[in-house]
């Protein structure tokens, strides 16, 4: 029930923020400096209609993926679709690290995300099979090793050396370099003769950076280290107006989506189409004609946020607040609820 | 394969092994895409109270002698990523490296923004920006080298 709920989460929230990528053609070809593997296979950009089609294509692979239909194959379009889509850009030589996103389809997809809540199951109508754990840890072991390699990268160029204040600089840096900064981080510049505090936030940075992949044996200490991630892309966002959304979509994976939305569930109307949902009967027509409401419903979003990106970013805004809430709630509940009590 | 228990700890150990040829890429050449990692923000920036920032931009001339200065994301069409990183595998230091395509498309795009003039070339300046930080709006530019285009001949 929770990768369930979550598969309906993780595909509406990427559909409502995946970037346009038609503007990679508003450069010419000799730009193309792209990364090691196969992007190196391009040699010049693709035309505008190809990049609309694949565009629509992602679209729509996330609608069926959030309607959960043909689950397993659409999870694996999806991510050689966000895969081919995100790489695109980065022919131009600027990888914005969006590895997180493309994979988690491909791991949950051997999960089965796609047997509850979705119209796979629906059709099927067989007993849900009992859940692998391994993708999940899969998925932890592979965010956390994505987070050890920004961590090693920091401390073997300084950060932790008590004179640099990297973070501080890092951040005065893309200040400096944009002649609008938003409100939202002016901030910053009154804050540089507060030294210690930058250079305890370098070493809070890496430490957090490290404590996801250590601790992924242990579920309770992973999402801890979640939850501080979370509260530290609000920190990014807050002191660099940098949205890194796209990564807190895949910390959900390990949210108890189905605990968090109990009292939600328990509401009678909510219930009641929950039970009128479950008892549906469906045949494969019935499937073909969701298959086209997803179709209609992925080209309306995608004609929407393209033409109004600003849709996009403040989703992604919103869901880094939501995120921190989230992480907020988990921690206070882990510091009040489970905490060992003192004897009386 | 993949489900069966000796192809899920493969996996595993496969994904453990090669995460260390990744970040021998990563450290010794370039980035691989894709690769697990995230965004580094290697090095500090910041020595002291001095911040040193690359700021290039573009010196156009035109016909008659007429100069534009623009920043060099002014002649750069609009990116969601970082432009810079763009701006400087688009142009390399070296002028021999620029394609003349790209020469083509920037005086393009220098068309687009002073339509009212020819261009008849253009300098790339690389400057360095330094800030005070413990006194805001003090910054000092330094040029470090200029690569001089021109429109008028074949690169």
């Amino acid at each position: 029930m929770d990768l369930g709920l979550y598969r309906i989460i993780y595909a509406v929230a990427t559909l409502l923020t995946v970037p346009d990528i038609q503007w990679v053609t508003k450069y010419p070809d000799a730009a193309i400096h792209a990364p090691l593997g196969p992007l190196l296979l391009i040699s010049g950009f693709p035309s505008s209609a190809v990049l609309v089609a694949l565009e629509v294509l992602r679209s729509f692979a996330l609608a069926l993926l959030a309607v959960g239909l043909w689950t397993r194959f659409v999870s694996v379009a999806v991510t050689v679709l966000l895969l081919a889509t995100y790489g695109l850009t980065y022919t131009l030589g600027k990888i914005d690290h969006t590895i997180l996103i493309v994979l988690a389809p491909l791991i949950l997809s051997f999960a089965h995300w796609g047997r509850s809540v979705s119209i796979d199951a629906l059709l099927s109508r067989r007993a849900s099979a009992s859940q692998p754990q391994w993708p999940l840890r899969f998925l932890a072991l592979v965010v956390g090793l994505s987070f050890f390699a920004a961590a090693f990268m920091k401390f073997a160029t300084g950060w932790l050396s008590p004179t640099t204040q990297a973070a501080l600089g890092h951040i005065l840096a893309r200040y400096y370099s944009s002649d609008s900064m938003p409100w939202s981080v002016q901030w910053v510049p009154a804050t540089t003769q507060f030294r210690l505090a930058w250079e305890v936030t370098d070493w809070l940075t890496v430490a957090m950076e490290l404590a996801i992949l250590f601790t992924v044996p242990w579920w309770r200490a992973f999402r801890i280290a979640l939850a501080a991630a979370v509260l530290f892309h609000l920190g990014v966002l807050l002191a660099t107006n940098i949205v890194f959304s796209f990564n807190v979509v895949v910390y959900g994976a390990f949210v108890s989506w189905a605990e968090l939305c109990r009292p939600l569930g328990a509401a009678p109307i909510v219930k009641r189409a929950i039970d009128r949902f479950a008892a549906m009967q469906l045949n494969r027509g019935a499937a073909l004609l969701v298959a086209l409401f997803a179709f209609a419903l992925s080209g309306v979003t995608w004609f929407v946020t393209s033409t109004i990106p600003a849709i996009g970013a403040t989703c992604s805004v919103l869901i880094i607040l939501a995120g921190a809430a989230v992480g907020v709630g988990y921690l206070l509940r882990q510091a009040v609820f489970v905490a060992p009590k003192p004897i009386s | 394969m993949l489900t069966s228990a000796v192809g899920i700890r493969l996996l595993f150990a496969g994904t453990i092994a090669l995460f260390p040829v990744q970040m021998l890429l990563i450290v010794e050449k370039n980035e691989p895409y894709p690769a697990l990692t995230m965004p580094a923000f290697s090095g500090h920036p910041l020595e002291g109270h001095v911040l040193v920032l690359e700021k290039p931009e573009f010196r156009v001339q035109f016909a008659g002698g007429h100069v534009e200065t623009v920043p060099y994301e002014s002649l750069m069409p609009a990116t969601p990523l970082d432009s810079l990183s763009i701006f400087k595998n688009v142009f390399p230091v070296h002028r021999s490296a620029i394609n003349p395509e790209t020469l083509a498309w920037l005086k393009s795009n220098i068309i687009r923004r002073f339509p009212q003039g020819e261009p008849s070339g253009v300098d790339i300046v690389w400057r360095k920006a330094s800030y005070d930080v413990a006194h805001p709006g003090d910054v000092r530019f330094t040029t470090v080298r200029t690569v001089h285009l021109d429109f008028g001949r074949e690169p």
